[in-house]
Order: structure tokens, then C-alpha cells, then sequence
């Protein structure tokens, strides 16, 4: 028996140590940063063997945090920005995935190629006359301006559609039998059944809207409503600003997402997933 | 009038219903994506510049774009940096696959922090590997304490032009990977096992199998990892925001970041459109290409 374990034990070996080369491919630089966020004065800072513990640790760099960019202030707008896109986006595209994957009606196929083109558009192609358009609207320096744009998302009405799709005709039918028109099937009967969909395109559409740069970078003038994202990136480029301190508000802002992603692991697999497999 | 709203008319019932529940949603495509997507072809036939009123002038941005030799280096910087990270995805992520597929103790752990990067965003991750890469830092040192590096030599990741370019590719390399990885490994876990165990019946040794089949078994999910990833490439911008700006000597300037350059630090409006459109058609014809020409081929599995 023993020697069963052993040779199981012995066989994962190199596995293992693969395991092991990779996952410190993949974490140093985050122990890095994290460990220049401790660090006090220059000494520690580009030394050879470098040193990944510092010597005093200090919390100072976390204290200041608020002192180099309104910290908590780009938090709340990543933050409000975020969520309110994710509900925007599903109430906007789940009605309409419905549409496309239970009713039948003429020009259903055209409306689904039509989709499915907006897919095709790369951002940048649009970004200009986006940002014209939205000027026009006065929905530049506004959280409007940032969210609105995303309230139709091609993938997230096909990932909703697939799911709406694979619902059994029976469940319909017997609604309708207890007299029950599309909204109530959608609301009552449909929607609680896709929640997985939901929850995946949640996820996905809020990571990505917390993550995003280049648009809020364009649409907000005012410093105040800046996101994480562009206060992390105009720091970043601070002439004299201390690099454990741009390490500690990176790591502050890293945290969040970080700690989503963890509880909510299979939601991110599950939507790369889909985008693969959409074909 | 019962052609149309009687029960077979295109405005049925059922088709009122249907085009009720997508209005929202077409309306937020037509002023979001169509309405821009015209007017950036619009936009491109002029000399806009953000201020005063637009004149027509033609073809004349494409043709100062494809007669600039400036654009040509642009373009070949796009398309160098797009194949570098393309091919790298497609090979590194199929590696982490197999390692993902194994059956042991902590893969769950181990795939979540291979996930990390990529659910970090762009501007932390370039921010994070631009200390990394300063002249002094922690790659630097930590290739001194090998003793890859003598004492005094240094490699100018971010500031030697025949470098940056590959030091912005590492970044994006490094962020991605694991994403791919992922698809990958839906297909590796997609392969009927009976086919693997007949083979090791067979004799087949382990090379054998991945040989012949695994890798053509993966290869509709290598075809995604590669025309998404070229997609994503080719519209590289974060990265090169924030570790160079395009520098140095231009030696980052990919065709996205040229775009915002023009648009919104000169304000040649007309000028960016073009090239924001010359970057879509690109993107249309990776697509195109990667589709048709990888499809070719693919495995039929009968079973």
C-alpha cells in the first residue's frame, strides 16, 4: 500500500515542479509589488539578490494612500460605474435575448445577423466619432457617458440567448395554458431560470467596465470622476512620485477584483468558456 | 392592413412582442455602434479637427496615411507585436493546458492563480511590470543575481528601441496566457477517453498520443484562442500607455495608440478615423483569413 502512495507521490513530481515554476512565473511580480508597498526609503528598492522582505516594514505608503489620488473617491466611481453598467446591460440585452431565442416572428434572422455584426466593430474604429457623438449629448465629463455606451453588448445578448434558447417548450406551454403572455414567461418563469447566464455575464461585464481604461480616460475631464483605472495610470506616470507609494495604491486597487475573482472563480471560467465556444 | 398585424403578419402579435422586448436594445446599437461606425466612415473623409466646421476632402487622409512612411512603420509595429503574441498564446497556453489537466492535489488552487493576471486590469499589470522592467529593477536584479548579468550591465527593457517592443509583448503574454489556457482545456477535456485508452492499448506512447490526437482534436479550440487573440492584439493599447507611450523613438507606436495620438493629443479627428478604419478592415481580414484558413482540415470525429 505504502509503496502505491509512494510511487503515485514520486510519479507527481515533476508535475509539481512545473506546478511550482509557473505559478512563480505567475505570482513574483505580485509578491513584488506588494512587498515594494511595505517598503520605507530607497535602500530596498533595487538591490541585488533583490529582497522581497522589507526591512522596516511600514504602513505608511497604505496611510498616504488618499494623499497622492483621491483613493476611496475613484473607488466609489469605479465601483458605481461598474455596477450600474452590469444592470443596465441586463436589463437592456436579456429582453431582447429572449426575443431572439423563444419568439418566432419574421426578420428574427436578420436582427440576429445584425447582432452579430455590432460584434465585429473593434472599439477603436469608433472611438473618435463616439466621443463626438457623445459630446453632442453632453454625456462627456458624466458617469452617463461612461456607462451608456456599453448598454448593448452583442455577446451578452447571445450568451443570454443560447440559455433562453435550451429552455424546454413544455415549461411555455403550460403558462400559456394558465393564460400567461411573453412578459410574464419572460419575468416569472425564464429569467429565473437562466441565472447562471446572468450571473456569468454580471461578472463578465463588470470586470470588464472596472478594468477599462481607454474610454473613461477620453469621456472624463474632471479629476473627480476619474476611475481607478486612469487615477492609477496618471500616477504611474508622476514624475518623482515615489514607487512604493504608486505600489501601494496599485495593490490597493488590484485588491477588489482580486478578491471577487477568488469567491467567484467558476463565473470567470464559465465566461471564458462561452466566448470560446460561441463558435 | 390584416397582411401586416392579422396572425400571419409581420407585425403579429407575437412579432409586436418580440420587437417591443429588443427596442432597448436596438436602440442603444443603432446610436452606440451603428450610428459611429458611419460616421467614423464619415469623419474619415474629412479634415475634422474638433473645432471648426468639417470640409470634405476625400480620399485625402488614406492617402497621406499610406504614403507616410511613418504609417508603414506603424503598421509593421501592429502587425510584428501581433504575431509575436499570437504565436506565444497559442503555443505557452497549450502547455499550461496539459499542466491544468492534471490530475492532482491544488489544481483548482493552482488554476486560480494562473487566472489572476487575467482578471487584472491592463493599466495595474503594466504598471506593476514597468518597475519590474526599469533599468534597476527586479528582472535586472534578479538576472545579476544569477549571474546572467556581470556587475554594471543592464538590459534597457523600456528604453532600448529593439527591445520595448518585445518587453510590451512579454506583458501581454504573461496577462493573457492563462485565459487561453483556459479554452484550451475545455478541449483537452472534450476528448473522448475511450479514444486515448484504445490508443495506449494500442501501444501508443504519450508523445504518440498528443501527437495524433490531441492536437488535431484541439484544433477548433486553437482556432478561437488564435483569431480571438489576434483581434485582441492588434488592438493593443494599455500596455503601451503606460510602459511607453509609443516610445521609444516610436518603436512601440502600435495603429490603436496612433489612433488616440492623432484624435486627442493633435486633434486631427479626420485623421484618426481613417485610421481607426484602416485598423477595422484589418481586423475583418485576421478574421477572415484565420477562419478560412484554419478551418480547413479540422478533425471529423465520427463516434
Amino acid at each position: 500500500m505504502t509503496i502505491k502512495i509512494l510511487r503515485r507521490v514520486v510519479g507527481a513530481l515533476p508535475t509539481y515542479l512545473l506546478m511550482l515554476v509557473v505559478t512563480a512565473i505567475f505570482l513574483v511580480p505580485f509578491l513584488w509589488i506588494l512587498s515594494t508597498a511595505f517598503k520605507a526609503g530607497m535602500t530596498q528598492l533595487y538591490t541585488v539578490p533583490p529582497e522581497f522582505i522589507p526591512r522596516p516594514a511600514t504602513l505608511e505608503n497604505f496611510a498616504r494612500i488618499n494623499s497622492i489620488m483621491p483613493f476611496w473617491r475613484y473607488t466609489f466611481n469605479t465601483a458605481f460605474v461598474s455596477v450600474v453598467t452590469v444592470g443596465l446591460q441586463l436589463a437592456v440585452c436579456a429582453p431582447a435575448a429572449y426575443a431572439l431565442g423563444r419568439i418566432r416572428f419574421k426578420g428574427r434572422t436578420l436582427m440576429f445577423y445584425t447582432f452579430l455584426a455590432t460584434m465585429m466593430i473593434p472599439f477603436n474604429a469608433i472611438l473618435i466619432s463616439l466621443f463626438i457623438l457623445c459630446k453632442r449629448l453632453n454625456l462627456t465629463d458624466n458617469f452617463a457617458g461612461v456607462i451608456l455606451p456599453w448598454a448593448v453588448d452583442a455577446f451578452t445578448i447571445f450568451l443570454l440567448r443560447q440559455s433562453f434558447a435550451s429552455i424546454p417548450k413544455d415549461l411555455e406551454d403550460a403558462a400559456r395554458i394558465d393564460g400567461c403572455g411573453h412578459w410574464r414567461i419572460f419575468w416569472s418563469i425564464m429569467l429565473p431560470l437562466v441565472k447562471p447566464s446572468l450571473a456569468t455575464a454580471a461578472i463578465l461585464t463588470f470586470t470588464w467596465q472596472w478594468n477599462d481604461f481607454l474610454w473613461p480616460l477620453v469621456v472624463l475631464r474632471s479629476k473627480n470622476l476619474w476611475t481607478l483605472q486612469v487615477g492609477v495610470a496618471a500616477i504611474s506616470g508622476l514624475r518623482g512620485e515615489s514607487w512604493q507609494q504608486i505600489s501601494a495604491t496599485s495593490v490597493m486597487a488590484m485588491l477588489p477584483l482580486m478578491i471577487i475573482f477568488l469567491v467567484l472563480q467558476r463565473y470567470f471560467i464559465s465566461g471564458a468558456l462561452s466566448g470560446a465556444v460561441k463558435g | 392592413m390584416d397582411r401586416l398585424f392579422g396572425k400571419t403578419g409581420i407585425f403579429n402579435r407575437e412579432a409586436r412582442t418580440a420587437w417591443l422586448f429588443m427596442l432597448p436594445a436596438l436602440v442603444g446599437a443603432g446610436v452606440f455602434l451603428i450610428y459611429p461606425i458611419l460616421d467614423a466612415f464619415r469623419l474619415s473623409f474629412t479634415d475634422y479637427v474638433g473645432f471648426r466646421q468639417p470640409n470634405f476632402v476625400g480620399l485625402d487622409n488614406y492617402v497621406s496615411l499610406f504614403t507616410d512612411p511613418d504609417f508603414w512603420h506603424v503598421l509593421a509595429v501592429t502587425f510584428e507585436y501581433t504575431v509575436v503574441v499570437v504565436l506565444a498564446n497559442t503555443v505557452l497556453a497549450f502547455f499550461e493546458a496539459l499542466l491544468f489537466n492534471r490530475a492532482v492535489v491544488g489544481k483548482q488552487a493552482f488554476r486560480a492563480i494562473c487566472y489572476i493576471p487575467v482578471v487584472t486590469s491592463f493599466v495595474l499589470v503594466s504598471t506593476m511590470w514597468k518597475f519590474i522592467f526599469h533599468t534597476k529593477g527586479l528582472l535586472n536584479n534578479l538576472l545579476a543575481w544569477l549571474g546572467i548579468l556581470g556587475t554594471g550591465e543592464s538590459i534597457h527593457w523600456l528604453l532600448d528601441p529593439k527591445l520595448a517592443l518585445w518587453a510590451v509583448a512579454m506583458v501581454t503574454i504573461w496577462r493573457a496566457v492563462s485565459y487561453y489556457a483556459i479554452i484550451y482545456l475545455a478541449g483537452l477535456q472534450s476528448i473522448p477517453t475511450e479514444l486515448v485508452d484504445a490508443a495506449r492499448v494500442d501501444g501508443a506512447s504519450s508523445w504518440q498520443v498528443t501527437r495524433h490526437i490531441t492536437i488535431p482534436l484541439i484544433r477548433p479550440y486553437m482556432i478561437v484562442v488564435i483569431v480571438v487573440n489576434s483581434i485582441g492584439a492588434m488592438k493593443v493599447f494599455d500596455e503601451i500607455y503606460i510602459m511607453t507611450g509609443g516610445g521609444p523613438l516610436r518603436s512601440t507606436m502600435a495603429l490603436n495608440f496612433l489612433v488616440y495620438q492623432e484624435g486627442f493629443t493633435f486633434f486631427h479627428m479626420g485623421l484618426a478615423s481613417a485610421a481607426g478604419i484602416v485598423l477595422l478592415v484589418i481586423v475583418l481580414l485576421i478574421s477572415i483569413v484565420n477562419i478560412t484558413v484554419l478551418e480547413r482540415g479540422t478533425a471529423e470525429i465520427q463516434l
